[in-house]
């Protein structure tokens, strides 16, 4: 798939955090890209930057080929939208009315569709928005990122305060707004769950630095686990193959290795007089994130061993 | 199978196919072999037409280049076929044999020994062995759903 987006080094500092450190990434058109990451990796951030709100210290962003400015391009307003949590509504204001001005705003808003969606939500027009729980707020927000008809569209935490069956019916019509109109999704979340299903590609974001980028068959397809006995482990470790254990339940210890890597440890476990290791394949992708975060030296475990 | 007549096609279909994303076995793989047994099953039968692409992902909540990449290879083994224009639809058996046929034989082949393997090593009678290869051959024809039908 060629990419639509390919944002490369991009590096932001807030204050004195860096909430970006040369973040990297390219998501194909109409892909559902996830970007994934423990809490504070910069998420929200990148997504910020994409939508304009943030300027970049560094780097740089490409869309369709041409490079892009969203801070200081008006005109990019009507590619993109954003949902975020954080990002409020007019609480006083009627979601009709609020409808009616962003509609000004946005060339391609469709109002037909609007009400559509409003409608399947069962949301209230003719209410201050105040009065709109979590969920509702978060459903109206959505509605209206998918009227605006955007070419990208950025979705920060998405499902946050939504019940199972809005989540999948919001799921949907992403789905179905990629599929139609080629639109490029991008999500941050932490439901890894769901991107299981929906994602194309992610990348992976750890102190706001992307340390996996990729297609997300290609990183099953990629990484297998092996479990070993404590003298498999002793083994790979006196061998200088510098892997990131896990103790397992029992004696056994697992790692996740490269697949082309597999021959090369099998050998060494042999030359060892160990046992040799068993494989596993095609791991949930809940199981290999908390591996990548865990190379990293994020681990929250009971025992503390990282 | 108790859905209504007048369901939508992806609707019934979202029905009984049903794909896990934490198993092992890919999705696109999963769609594969669910199609593959529903034909089987005569619960699709040649000339039915398949959903989009587009309205499959959506029902099952699932990626459209997961469905995308499940049909061409679907399209590819000539389970299905694609008219342009005028959608995708199953195919009829036989009419076009796949392309890797000898290669599938020889798999097939391969299989059925090992089966005869396990089961000498479970001292199964030649007659029970056969009994339970007819059994699978209904279980694989949906002998049981197609009277409900």
């Amino acid at each position: 798939m060629e990419a639509i987006l390919s944002v490369r080094e991009l590096s932001k500092r807030i204050g004195k955090n860096t909430a970006l450190s040369a973040a990297t990434l390219s998501a194909g058109e109409g892909s559902v890209h996830a970007v994934l990451g423990a809490n504070g990796s910069g998420k929200t951030t990148l997504l910020r930057v994409l939508a304009g709100l943030y300027r970049p210290d560094e780097g740089e962003i490409v869309w369709k080929g041409s490079h892009i400015h969203p801070w200081d391009q008006p005109e990019w307003r009507a590619e993109v939208a954003l949902v975020d949590p954080v990002i409020s509504l007019p609480t006083r204001f009627h979601l009709s009315d609020w409808v009616r001005y962003t509609a000004r705003v946005y060339p391609r808003f469709d109002a037909h569709r609007f009400r559509g969606l409003v409608r399947s939500l069962e949301l209230p027009t003719d209410e201050r928005i105040r009065r709109f729980s979590l969920g509702m707020r978060m459903q109206a927000k959505l509605a209206l990122a998918l009227a605006m008809r955007p070419r990208l569209l950025l979705l920060d935490e998405p499902t946050t305060g939504l019940d199972p069956v809005v989540q999948r019916q919001i799921w949907q019509w992403l789905l179905g707004e990629a599929a139609d109109a080629g639109t490029t999704v991008l999500v941050a979340t932490h439901d890894l769950g769901d991107m299981e299903r929906l994602a194309d590609s992610a990348t992976v974001m750890f102190n706001g630095r992307s340390i996996w980028s990729g297609q997300l068959e290609d990183a099953k397809e990629r990484f297998v686990k092996i479990s070993v006995r404590p003298e498999g482990k002793r083994a790979l470790d006196a061998g200088g193959c510098a892997l990131t254990w896990e103790r397992d339940s029992g004696d056994r210890w697992s790692a996740m290795v490269e697949r082309n890597a597999l021959p090369h440890l099998m050998a060494r476990l042999r030359d060892a007089g160990a046992e040799p290791a068993v494989v596993q394949e095609r791991l949930p992708l809940e199981e290999w994130f908390r591996w990548l975060m865990r190379k990293e030296g994020y681990a929250r475990d009971m025992d503390g061993t990282a | 199978m108790c859905a209504p007549t007048n369901a939508r096609k992806e609707e019934v279909m979202a029905v009984w196919l049903q794909v896990d994303p934490r198993s092992p076995t890919p999705v696109y793989q999963q769609i594969v072999d669910g199609i593959k047994a529903a034909v089987a099953a005569g619960w699709l039968k040649p000339g039915d037409r398949l959903p989009s692409v587009r309205d499959l992902a959506v029902s099952l909540a699932i990626n459209h280049n997961t469905v995308a990449k499940a049909y061409q290879e679907l399209e590819r083994s000539r389970v299905i076929e694609v008219v342009r224009g005028r959608g995708t639809f199953v195919a009829n058996p036989g009419q076009r044999p796949p392309p890797d046929v000898e290669e599938r034989m020889e798999r097939l082949r391969d299989t059925l020994r090992l089966a005869w393997i396990e089961a000498y090593h479970l001292s199964l009678a030649e007659d029970a062995f056969e009994e339970m290869f007819h059994q699978a051959r209904d279980a694989a024809r949906g002998a049981e759903g197609k009277e409900e039908m």
